[in-house]
């Protein structure tokens, strides 16, 4: 095995021992989607969408709004949550990696490839919990939002990990994705287009695609999962760039 | 914050130097500078050969264990599966934790942790070895276990330094080099006295 295949092949197995993260990913999809379903009262809604490349409202069962939105929250942030740690944890030591002969790039490839893997499994786990309750229109496209969500957190854990300590970093990526996906983003609570400033937010295209894809018939917001991808990809030229930083022998 | 303001020194081959100074001093500063985990300021810091670095506060990933740990790092040293199995059996028997080789880093004692911590550094048997307090947490007979190995180590040629307090054992070191007042002094015969003799080759830097 090369170095990368090593470096990732140990990170998962180190993962799957970090206990809190695998009791988030057991605990938390239940508590907050099947939860959300289970005691949102069943009455119809004005839901903002886009429909025809216009913004309109149409009318929704609570619960499945409730659900569409429950279960992006979930997802990012127990990706959000897993991207602190595996900064918090690799930051100092991964520098002795680095004398020992890592390059950047193959340590920076196989932390990559741990928070990947571990995205991947809790959006699966996120998803698997929400069809139980509810089916959207549009499956893939829905899985592809929340994977652009998802790694988008992953990634922006990892950033708050580099400049902010465990503590302060778990309530930040504990907030953060309640206020934007949960508060800024939800359909049910803005009746119009977001503010500007909220549209900064990471969830704001995600979470449209969402909403369109997850209660309508049409698909209307392919643009907007361009723009999500193109965000996540910002997220992780910076990410790369901290990470690079951080890892690479002097 | 400047630490150093004029760090001028060289590690030969075969030879045990050690780094000593007051609390604060810089040592570490000096040492990470040396490795290559922390960036001088201005200088050059010039490294030949494989380096194998023993940091002050173990630098291991705790949900891994022992083997794993040594899997993870003799990758990096560019090692073979069975070059890192015999490293691994050879250290664990000299310093004496083959017992703990399945056992978690978060598990092991904080001396066993620094048994693995050490054993990271000479698993490759580098050319250069930078040692930042090495023996904290060993008992007795470990610590002379690692005096002997670092002898052994130096006869073959490897360059040792480390950062050492005691006094007793700078009668095992070739030289030794002071950081006091942000600046490294060679007091390797001078007792007292301070000295700004510096280096002809080998590692040198400046910050």
């Amino acid at each position: 095995m090369n170095r990368t295949t090593t470096a990732f092949s140990i990170g998962i197995k180190e993962q799957a021992r970090n206990y809190v993260l695998v009791a988030l990913l057991v605990v938390l999809p239940v508590s907050f989607i099947t939860l959300a379903f289970a005691v949102t009262q069943d009455v119809e809604m004005p839901v903002r969408t886009l429909v025809d490349g216009e913004t309109v409202t149409v009318m929704r069962g609570m619960p499945e709004v409730h659900g569409v939105i429950m279960t992006p929250i979930t997802s990012a942030l127990i990706a959000g949550l897993a991207g602190l740690f595996l900064m918090r944890e690799a930051k100092d030591t991964d520098g002795r990696l680095a004398v020992a002969g890592y390059r950047a790039r193959q340590v920076i490839a196989a932390r990559f490839g741990v928070l990947a893997a571990i995205t991947l499994i809790v959006t699966g786990v996120s998803v698997g919990v929400m069809l139980i309750d509810f089916q959207p229109e549009h499956l893939w496209w829905f899985v592809a939002a929340m994977l652009v969500i998802s790694v988008t957190y992953g990634l922006i854990g990892m950033l708050v990990g580099a400049v902010l300590d465990r503590l302060a970093g778990m309530w930040l990526m504990l907030i953060l994705p309640m206020l934007d996906i949960g508060l800024f983003q939800d359909p049910l609570f803005i009746q119009s287009e977001p503010d500007w400033w909220m549209k900064l937010f990471p969830g704001y295209w995600p979470v449209r695609v969402m909403v369109d894809t997850g209660l309508t018939t049409d698909v209307d917001t392919a643009l907007s999962l361009v723009w999500a991808t193109g965000y996540l990809l910002l997220v992780a030229v910076l990410t790369i760039g901290v990470y690079y930083r951080a890892t690479r022998a002097k | 914050m400047t630490v150093l303001t004029g760090a001028d020194l060289e590690i030969r081959t075969g030879e045990i130097v050690g780094i000593v100074g007051a609390n604060g001093s810089g040592k570490s500063t000096l040492m990470n500078i040396l490795v290559g985990v922390l960036e001088q300021d201005a200088g050059t810091v010039e490294r030949t050969g494989t380096v194998g670095w023993c940091p002050q506060d173990p630098l291991l990933y705790d949900r891994l264990t022992v083997g794993e740990t040594f899997r993870l790092f003799g990758a990096g040293y560019g090692m073979t599966a069975e070059e890192i199995d015999e490293a691994k059996h050879r250290l664990a028997s000299k310093l004496d934790f083959e017992q703990y080789l399945d056992y978690r880093i978060d598990q092991l004692s904080g001396g066993n942790r620094q048994k693995i911590n050490l054993s990271i550094a000479l698993m490759h048997d580098p050319d250069v070895l930078m040692l930042d307090e090495p023996y904290t947490g060993f008992d007795w007979e470990t610590y002379l276990t690692f005096w002997d190995l670092a002898e052994e180590l130096a006869a073959d040629g490897t360059a040792v330094t480390m950062i050492s307090h005691l006094i007793e054992e700078q009668s095992r070191l070739d030289r030794i080099y002071e950081v006091r007042d942000g600046q490294v002094y060679d007091v390797t015969d001078q007792e007292g006295e301070t000295d700004t003799t510096a280096g002809e080759r080998g590692e040198e830097t400046d910050e």
